[in-house]
C-alpha cells in the first residue's frame, strides 16, 4: 500500500505544470520545420551559438493548427513566437489581436515590391503548380484553359484541409473570378480524387496514380537533389502562378521581446535564409543566398499572382461553398 | 451384428488396430485406462473420425462410406449434449427435424417419449433450469426419438452422483428392452455396471485387448 | 443487512468507469461552454449539411453491412481450417489490415487496386483501360471492407469457438443441413458479438474521415467528420465545430442503439466449450467452394498488404534503416506509447469485466451491468477529433500539454481500444466462470488468489490476443499523436507522415517497414508465445 502511495504520489508530482524559464524561446512551427530534415535543428544550431537563450520548437502539424493553437490557449499561450503560417491567413491571425509589430525593415527583401507587413515578417516564398513526369508526358499543359480541356488526370489537395488545396481555389477565383464555379465543374472531369493533405496527394502521385498532382514550381527541386532524377517537372503556366508567402510573427505578450526580435531578425538573416532552399525546397527571401543547380532547372514564375489576405478571409466560406457545390455536380 | 476388423487411425503418435464383433442386442462395456483408445473407438464407429484402413461393417454393410447421419447410430457424450437456448421439447424434436416443424403423429412421438422419461412437467422447461440427471434424460430423449438401433455413450454419467449413475443405467435397461437396441458404452467405474452389462471389452494401446464377462471386470485391468 | 465487504467486487468495474467517465467528461466540459443549441438548430436546417448527413448513414450503414456479409461465411469457412497453420498465420496477418493507420491501409490498398495497382496492371498487359474504379463510392466501400472484415472475423470466429464439439456432433449425427446447423447452433452463439460488432464497425466509418477523403474523390462524398474538421481547424468556429460533434453524437448513438435492439441485452454466449480431437467432418464437395473462398479472401485481404510489403523493402537502405536517429527514436516511442495502452487497456477492461461477471452470474442488477459495458463503449460514438480538441482544452490552463502528452495519449488510445477487448476478452471470461464457478465456490477459491491464479491463466489466449490488438491498434493511431505528439515524442506514424510530408518517401518506407515489422511482431508474440498454441 506505502509503494502504491508513493508512486501515485510521483505520477502526480509528474503531472504537475513546470516553471517556464526566462532566457527561453517558444516557437511554435509545422512539424516538418522542425523535422531533423528541415530546417529547424540547422537554424536552432546558429541561433543559439550567439544568443544565450535556449531555443525551442514546438511542430504541430500544420500553419492552420500553428493558429489554432495559439488561438485556443490565447494569452496564456507558451509561443513566443508563430512561424510557418501563409499570407492567407495573416488578416485572421491579426483579428484575434494576439500578435504584435516586429518593427524590422523588411525593404531589402526580394519580394518587399510586393508583401510587405507590421507583424508578419516573410522567411521563404513559392509558388503552386502543378507536377507531371516528364517520361510520361511530353507535352504538359501550358495554361489552365489547356489543362480543361484534356483528358490529363490530376491529384488535388482538399481546400477544406489544406493549405495547397486552398492555394489552388485561389489561383483559380484570380484568373477566373465570377466563372471559377464553372472552371471547377470542367475541372471535374480531370480530378482523379481529392486528399485532405500534400503528402498523400504527392504520395499518390509519385505512386504514378495520376498525371499530375498540384504542389510547388520548387517540387522538381528535391528530386534533381536527393534522387539525382529530373523527370519531375512543374508544368508552366502562362497565366501566372499563384503565390504562397510563409510568414512568421511574435506574441504580443512573449516572454522576452528582446529575445523574440533577435529571432525574427535571424530569420531573414543569410545565417538562416542559406539554410532554407534545401531543407524547405521553397525561395528565400535574400536575393543574396546562392541556390545550388537544382533551383537553376526550375521554372521561372514572371508573375506571381496572389489575392489580398483580407478579401480571403472575408470571402473564405462562400468560396468553399461554392467549390463543394461545383465538384458535387 | 457390429464387426470391426483391424480399423486403424493413426492420432498424434498414437495408432488403433480394431478388431472385434458385437452382436446385436448386447449392451457392451468398454473398460480401459485414460488414453486407452475407448472414445477413439466410438468415435470411428460413429462417423466422427474416419480411418486410414480396416473395415467397419454394421449388419454386414460396409460403413465407411456412409456419413454419420446415414449410419443407426447415435450419440451421447459426457456433457454439453444438449442446446442450451433451446427447449426440453426443442432438444428431443430436432433428432426428427432440424427445423422443428413437426407433423402431428410426429409430436405426439415426442410427447410419448417426454411422459416415458418422466419428464412431463418440463416439456417447455429451458436446459438451464434442469438438474443434471434430468438433462442425461432429455439426450435419451433424443436417442430414443432417432429410432436408431445402435447408442454410442461415452462415460454419460461421470458427471452425475453414484446413486443417479445407477438410476440412469436402470433407465438405459428399461430402453434397451422397449426399443431392443445394441449399446456400446465407455465407463471408468465398471463395478456400478456389471449388473447391467452383457460384458466388457477390456481396451489397451489402441487394440481390443479381451472379452471379459461382467464379473471378472477386476482381471489385469491394467 | 447490507455488509461493505459483500459489495467488496463492485469496486473493480465502478473505478474503471469512473476513470474512463472521467477523461469522457475532462473532454466534454473543455468543450461544452461552445454547445449551442440554436445553432444546432440552424446547421441541421441547412441543405448541405442534410445532405452530409444522409451521406454519413448511408456509406457506414453500407460499409458496416457489406463488412458482416462477407465476414459471417468467411468466419464459418474459416473456422473449419484453423487447425492448419497457414489459416491462423493469415488470420494473424489480416490484423495488419485493422489496426495499420488508415493513410497506410490506403497506401495497401492502391497499390492492389490503384490506376497504377497491380490489378491494374494485368488490366493493361490483356490490353485493356488502367483501372479507375478505386476513387468514388466503390473505393470508400472496398477500404471499409478491407479494414474491417478481418476484425469482424476475427470476433465472430471467437464466438464460433465457444460452441462445443460434442453439440457439432449431434448436429452431424442427426443430419443438420448446413442452414439447420446455422439457425440452430452457430446463430444463436454470434449473435449477440455480431450486432455489437456491426455497431462498432459502424462507427468507425462513420467517422472515416481519412478512406472518405482520399478515395471519396471530391466533396460529392463528404461525411459530418469533414465539417466537423473545416470548422475546428480551418475557420476556427469552435461553436460550429461543437455543434456538428453533438449532431454527429446524436445520430450515431441512435442508430448504435437501433442495432444493439436486434440482440438481447447484456447476454452471455451460450455455451461451454470442451476440446476434442478431430471435431469436424469436412466432406469433399464443401472443400472445393471452401478452398476458392479462402483462397478470394487471402487475396483480397493480404495481397495489398504483400504489395506494401514488397514496396517497401524495395525502398529500404541501410541509411534510412540504422543510420536514422529520428526512425529509432520513434520507435521507442511507439513502443513506450503502444505497450503502455495496451497494458492500460488490458487492466481497465478486466476491472469492468470482473465487476460485470459478478453481475451477470449471480443475476443481479443486470442495468448495472449493462451500464459499465456501456461506459467502455461510450468512447466510439465520440468524434475522435472532438475528443482530443476537448482534452486539450481542459487541461490546457492546468497543465503545460507539452510536457504531460505521454500520459494523455496513453490515456485516451487505452480509452479507445478498451471496446475492442471488451469484445475479446468478456465473453471468454464469463464462458470460464460459468464452466469453474461451483468449483471456485466449491473450493473456496475468491478474490485475487481466484483473479490471479486462476482466471488469469485461464484467460492467457484472450488475453493475448487483447494485448495484441491493444497494443497494435495503439501503435498505429495517427490523430491522437498527430494533435499531441511533438518533436521529441513522435511515433512511427507520425515519422512516416512528417516523411511522406517532406518528400521523404525512402524514409517514409522504412517507417511503414518498421511498423508492419513491429505490429506483425505483437501479434505473433502475443498470439503464439504468450498465448499458448491453442486458438
Amino acid at each position: 500500500m506505502k509503494l502504491l502511495s508513493k508512486t501515485l504520489l510521483i505520477i502526480y508530482l509528474s503531472l504537475l505544470p513546470a516553471q517556464s524559464e526566462t532566457n527561453k524561446l517558444v516557437v511554435y512551427t509545422y512539424d516538418s520545420f522542425v523535422a531533423e530534415w528541415g530546417p529547424g535543428p540547422a537554424l536552432e544550431q546558429k541561433f543559439e551559438a550567439f544568443c544565450e537563450c535556449e531555443l525551442e520548437f514546438v511542430g504541430l502539424s500544420d500553419g492552420v493548427e500553428i493558429l489554432t493553437r495559439v488561438m485556443y490557449e490565447g494569452k496564456n499561450t507558451n509561443a513566443d513566437i508563430v512561424l510557418g503560417l501563409d499570407t492567407n491567413l495573416i488578416h485572421k491571425a491579426k483579428t484575434t489581436g494576439l500578435f504584435d509589430n516586429h518593427s524590422l525593415d523588411l525593404e531589402n527583401l526580394n519580394i518587399s515590391d510586393r508583401f510587405s507587413d507590421d507583424v508578419f515578417v516573410p522567411y521563404d516564398f513559392g509558388y503552386f503548380s502543378f507536377i507531371y513526369n516528364s517520361s510520361n508526358m511530353v507535352k504538359p499543359p501550358s495554361n489552365f484553359n489547356e489543362l480543361l480541356e484534356s483528358n490529363i488526370s490530376i491529384i488535388i489537395q482538399d481546400p477544406r484541409t489544406s493549405t495547397p488545396g486552398l492555394g489552388l481555389l485561389l489561383w483559380i477565383k484570380k484568373i477566373y473570378g465570377d466563372d471559377s464555379a464553372r472552371v471547377w465543374e470542367r475541372l471535374n472531369t480531370n480530378i482523379l480524387t481529392v486528399t485532405p493533405g500534400w503528402s498523400e496527394a504527392y504520395g499518390l502521385f509519385l505512386e504514378g496514380e495520376a498525371d499530375m498532382v498540384l504542389s510547388y514550381t520548387t517540387s522538381p527541386a528535391y528530386h534533381i537533389t536527393y534522387e539525382n532524377d529530373n523527370t519531375y517537372r512543374a508544368a508552366k503556366f502562362t497565366e501566372g502562378h499563384y503565390e504562397q508567402i510563409e510568414v512568421a510573427a511574435k506574441l504580443a505578450n512573449n516572454g522576452n521581446d528582446e529575445l523574440a526580435n533577435k529571432f525574427l531578425s535571424f530569420l531573414i538573416s543569410e545565417d538562416a535564409q542559406d539554410i532554407i532552399p534545401e531543407t524547405q525546397w521553397m525561395y528565400p527571401v535574400l536575393d543574396d543566398v546562392k541556390l545550388s543547380g537544382a533551383f537553376e532547372q526550375l521554372v521561372n514564375v514572371e508573375n506571381p499572382l496572389r489575392i489580398k489576405s483580407e478579401d480571403v478571409y472575408l470571402n473564405n466560406e462562400k468560396w468553399i461553398r461554392e467549390w463543394e457545390e461545383s465538384l458535387s455536380k | 451384428m457390429i464387426n470391426l476388423d483391424s480399423l486403424s487411425i493413426e492420432l498424434d503418435n498414437f495408432k488403433t488396430d480394431f478388431t472385434v464383433q458385437i452382436n446385436r442386442d448386447k449392451w457392451v462395456g468398454i473398460i480401459g485406462k485414460s488414453g486407452a483408445g475407448k472414445s477413439t473407438l466410438l468415435n470411428l464407429i460413429a462417423g466422427f473420425i474416419y480411418p486410414d484402413s480396416g473395415s467397419l461393417l454394421i449388419d454386414n454393410i460396409e460403413m465407411k462410406k456412409y456419413p454419420p447421419s446415414r449410419r443407426p447410430v447415435s450419440s451421447l457424450f459426457q456433457e454439453n449434449n444438449l442446446f442450451p437456448h433451446l427447449s426440453v421439447y426443442q432438444n428431443i424434436a430436432l433428432a426428427i427435424r432440424p427445423n422443428l416443424k413437426l407433423s402431428d403423429i410426429e409430436i405426439k412421438k415426442i410427447s410419448e417419449i417426454i411422459e416415458y422419461l418422466n419428464l412431463g412437467s418440463k416439456t417447455h422447461s429451458s436446459i438451464g433450469k434442469l438438474s443434471g440427471g434430468e438433462r442425461q434424460r432429455v439426450a435419451l430423449g433424443r436417442i430414443m426419438s432417432s429410432d436408431k438401433k445402435i447408442l454410442l455413450l461415452d462415460e454419460p454419467f461421470s458427471q452425475l452422483d453414484p446413486n443417479l449413475r445407477v438410476e440412469m443405467l436402470e433407465l438405459i435397461k428399461q430402453i434397451r428392452k422397449d426399443k431392443n437396441i445394441t449399446i456400446l458404452m465407455s465407463i471408468h467405474t465398471p463395478a456400478e455396471a456389471i449388473d447391467f452389462v452383457s460384458n466388457f471389452l477390456l481396451i489397451k494401446d489402441g487394440k481390443v485387448c479381451r472379452e471379459l464377462a461382467p464379473q471378472d471386470y477386476k482381471i489385469d485391468l491394467y | 443487512m447490507f455488509h461493505i465487504e459483500k459489495y467488496r467486487w463492485l469496486l473493480p468495474g465502478l473505478i474503471a468507469s469512473a476513470l474512463v467517465l472521467s477523461l469522457i467528461i475532462t473532454s466534454v466540459s473543455g468543450i461544452f461552454e461552445y454547445a449551442n443549441f440554436q445553432l444546432i438548430r440552424k446547421i441541421i436546417n441547412d441543405d448541405y449539411i442534410q445532405r452530409i448527413i444522409s451521406f454519413t448513414i448511408y456509406q457506414s450503414l453500407l460499409s458496416a453491412l457489406l463488412s458482416m456479409i462477407i465476414a459471417l461465411p468467411l468466419a464459418l469457412t474459416v473456422r473449419k481450417y484453423l487447425e492448419y497453420r497457414i489459416i491462423r498465420f493469415a488470420l494473424s496477418l489480416a490484423w495488419l489490415s485493422f489496426v495499420l493507420p488508415v493513410i497506410i491501409g490506403v497506401f495497401a490498398i492502391i497499390k492492389l487496386h490503384g490506376v497504377s495497382g497491380w490489378f491494374s496492371d494485368i488490366s493493361v498487359l490483356f490490353g485493356y483501360e488502367k483501372l479507375e474504379y478505386i476513387y468514388g463510392m466503390n473505393g470508400i466501400l472496398i477500404a471499409h471492407i478491407f479494414f474491417n472484415v478481418p476484425f469482424a472475423t476475427r470476433i465472430i470466429l471467437f464466438s464460433l469457438n465457444t460452441i462445443p464439439d460434442e453439440l457439432l456432433r449431434v448436429t452431424i449425427q442427426n443430419n443438420f443441413s448446413r442452414w439447420n446447423t446455422f439457425t440452430v447452433i452457430e446463430w444463436p452463439a454470434i449473435r449477440y458479438n455480431l450486432f455489437v460488432t456491426s455497431a462498432i464497425i459502424f462507427s468507425l466509418c462513420f467517422t472515416s474521415f481519412v478512406v472518405v477523403l482520399i478515395l471519396g474523390g471530391g466533396p460529392k462524398y463528404s461525411i459530418i467528420e469533414v465539417a466537423l474538421y473545416y470548422a475546428l481547424k480551418i475557420e476556427f468556429n469552435i461553436n460550429r465545430a461543437v455543434s456538428l460533434g453533438i449532431i454527429q453524437m446524436i445520430i450515431a448513438s441512435c442508430i448504435v442503439l437501433i442495432i444493439l435492439s436486434f440482440t438481447k441485452s447484456f447476454k452471455i454466449e451460450p455455451y461451454t466449450k470442451l476440446k476434442l480431437k478431430n471435431p469436424s467432418i469436412i466432406t469433399k464437395k464443401a472443400i472445393v467452394i471452401d478452398s476458392i473462398m479462402l483462397i478470394v479472401a487471402l487475396f483480397i485481404f493480404l495481397l495489398p498488404i504483400f504489395a506494401l510489403i514488397v514496396s517497401c523493402i524495395t525502398a529500404i537502405s541501410y541509411e534510412n534503416i540504422f543510420a536514422n536517429q529520428g526512425l529509432h527514436n520513434s520507435i521507442y516511442w511507439t513502443l513506450v506509447l503502444g505497450l503502455s495502452s495496451g497494458i492500460v487497456a488490458i487492466i481497465i477492461s478486466m476491472m469492468l469485466l470482473i465487476t460485470i461477471r459478478k453481475l451477470v452470474i449471480t443475476h443481479q442488477m443486470k442495468w448495472l451491468a449493462n451500464l459499465l459495458e456501456l461506459s467502455g463503449n461510450l468512447i466510439l460514438i465520440l468524434p475522435p477529433i472532438l475528443l482530443g480538441t476537448g482534452i486539450f482544452l481542459s487541461l490546457r490552463n492546468v497543465y503545460n500539454v507539452q510536457e504531460i502528452a505521454p500520459y494523455i495519449i496513453v490515456a485516451i488510445n487505452s480509452l479507445t481500444v478498451i471496446p475492442f477487448t471488451l469484445r475479446i476478452i468478456g465473453p471468454e471470461y464469463l464462458r470460464v466462470s460459468y464452466m469453474y464457478d461451483k468449483l471456485f465456490n466449491a473450493h473456496n477459491i475468491q478474490g485475487t488468489t481466484r483473479l490471479l491464479r486462476y482466471e488469469l491463466p485461464i484467460l492467457r489466449g484472450a488475453l493475448a490476443t487483447a494485448f495484441a490488438v491493444a497494443a497494435t491498434l495503439s501503435m498505429g493511431d495517427l490523430g491522437l499523436i498527430s494533435l499531441f505528439g511533438s518533436t521529441e515524442i513522435r511515433t512511427l506514424p507520425l515519422y512516416i507522415y512528417q516523411s511522406m510530408g517532406s518528400y521523404r518517401m525512402d524514409n517514409a518506407s522504412a517507417g511503414i517497414f518498421i511498423l508492419l515489422a513491429l505490429v506483425l511482431s505483437i501479434i505473433f508474440i502475443s498470439e503464439y508465445l504468450l498465448g499458448g498454441k491453442d486458438d
